[in-house]
């Protein structure tokens, strides 16, 4: 089972129905079986309750349309702490989604995602947590794997996936290297040679996982990533989709 | 969700790390295993010269003759010829095609292709039905001395028109490089030698049918799996997508 950790909402070209059909349609054509969703068509940096709520609805649309193709990641502004707390109950403690996705709202080391990693401790929901590294600067909010490194550090009993690996793929694996419950997620960049075989030998094959971040990546060159990648055919197969099935308990 | 059976048109034998064709091949095979490609076509040498004497071009057709001997089942070859020698570059295509084991010429910097000499190789190529795979670029600081356009082989195939020519690239500007060749039905495009970007092959199935564009990755300098991307994530029906991943390779070389 193929299992892409990282994909959004589709926000153009017919009604939200036909559009999560049409990414479906690409996925099939790659060969993808499940896909994690998050974030609506909002890309709003600090969206407010509102707009998160509406966001997770998209989702959620998704999910009751294709259960056995999407899995829904709800998405929160930790800086709402009390609506974000209500989100994880509405969303994952009421179902049916299971993970937990955070953009660039607030870096992740901050307190108010403390009691969120409780929660998401209690309902075993991993956190995928966008980050980059950029030589020009991140955005004034925006996790770099250092935030991610401090927030694994003091929740050692959730899991965190490092979203696009830090950008920066070779400094970033190595700022998650000693937390293993850090997972590093493989889209963001073109399919540099070398990125899965340097996460497999810092991190292991155990905490690599595909994810596209389709639809404004392509299934196809991300996966490129992972298919092409100088690893045994166990590897593959642990981070095309049995992490992410341990992750999820699926 | 690999496709097997695909045919590469495009690689060169510079896999093994310097060693001998044997350790490039070892090298090269388990990448295209992974990936399903069934045969690829082999052209140049461990080293590229962009003005390749008679002993280079020599020593690079030999290598990839010892290629082909090693795995005749994986490996075609495409002789590399200099057209700034013509004498030596007809009398290459007589011993590496005309007597085998090559199928193709490749023509890479060494000399602009819209030039007279590259007639003379043209015809020798139509009566042995040798396709040419002929590298262009459309570089946006101006092309290298001898360096072949989208535009000049669009002028050569006006005027070859029994000969199947390869736009390897697809002029790398592929924008651009499509819509040069378009008009010569006797020219293919290859996928290889940009990021997969999104909308090359399904622009080039729109301007040129599925017929006249080939999977191709310019490994090992770049992977059979960044390259292949092009073509299995394009929104382009199956059919299109079998021609491009082998079928139109097939045609090409009669297999």
């Amino acid at each position: 089972m193929v299992i892409d950790c990282h994909v959004h909402v589709q926000g153009y070209l017919g009604t939200p129905e036909d559009r999560m059909g049409y990414l479906l349609d690409y996925a099939d054509r790659v060969g993808i079986d499940r896909l994690c969703l998050s974030l609506g068509t909002s890309r709003d940096y600090a969206p407010d309750v509102d707009t998160v709520r509406a966001s997770n609805d998209m989702v959620r649309a998704a999910v009751e349309l294709h259960p056995d193709r999407y899995i829904g990641f709800c998405y929160l502004n930790p800086c709402y702490l009390s609506e974000s707390l209500d989100e994880i109950q509405r969303c994952i403690a009421d179902g049916p989604f299971a993970g937990i996705k955070l953009w660039v709202a607030m870096t992740c080391d901050q307190p108010n995602l403390d009691p969120i990693c409780e929660r998401a401790a209690e309902l075993g929901a991993p956190i995928l947590q966008h980050t980059w590294l950029k030589i020009t600067g991140n955005l004034e909010f925006e996790s770099t794997p250092h935030h991610v490194a401090a927030i694994a550090r003091r929740h050692p009993d959730v899991n965190f996936i490092l979203g696009h690996s830090g950008g920066n793929w070779e400094m970033g694996y190595r700022i998650v290297q000693d937390l293993p419950n850090v997972c590093a997620e493989v889209s963001g960049g073109d399919p540099e040679l070398g990125q899965t075989e340097m996460g497999v030998a810092l991190l292991g094959a155990q905490r690599i996982v595909y994810g596209s971040d389709a639809p404004g990546r392509s299934f196809a060159s991300q996966i490129a990533k992972v298919r092409g990648a100088d690893i045994s055919d166990d590897q593959r197969a642990m981070i095309l989709g049995g992490n992410m099935r341990r992750l999820l308990g699926l | 969700m690999i496709r097997t059976g695909t045919i590469d048109c495009h690689i060169h034998p510079t896999a093994g790390r310097g060693g001998p064709p044997a350790a490039c091949a070892d090298e090269l095979l388990p990448f295209a295993d992974r990936m399903g490609i069934a045969l690829m076509g082999t052209s140049l040498g461990p080293t590229f010269w962009q003005q390749p004497t008679r002993e280079q071009i020599t020593a690079d057709n030999d290598f990839n003759a010892a290629l082909i001997a090693l795995h005749p089942d994986r490996f075609f070859g495409y002789a590399n010829l200099n057209p700034n020698d013509l004498r030596f570059s007809l009398d290459e295509i007589d011993r590496r095609v005309a007597d085998g084991p090559f199928v193709g010429l490749k023509l890479w910097v060494a000399m602009c292709c819209d030039h007279p000499n590259v007639d003379a190789i043209c015809e020798r190529a139509a009566e042995l039905a040798a396709p040419i795979l002929q590298h262009t670029f459309f570089r946006a600081g101006g092309n290298m001395p001898g360096e072949s356009s989208p535009d000049d082989l669009a002028a050569l195939a006006a005027r070859h028109p029994g000969v199947t020519f390869i736009g390897a690239h697809a002029g790398l500007d592929w924008e651009r490089g499509i819509r040069a060749v378009a008009p010569q039905p006797n020219i293919l495009v290859d996928t290889c030698g940009f990021d997969p970007e999104l909308g090359y092959t399904e622009m080039a199935v729109a301007w040129l049918g599925a017929a006249r564009v080939v999977y191709g990755s310019d490994a090992a300098g770049r992977s059979f799996a960044s390259q292949l991307a092009k073509v299995y994530g394009a929104d382009i029906d199956d059919d299109a997508r079998a021609l491009i991943l082998h079928g139109n390779m097939r045609r090409v070389l009669g297999l």
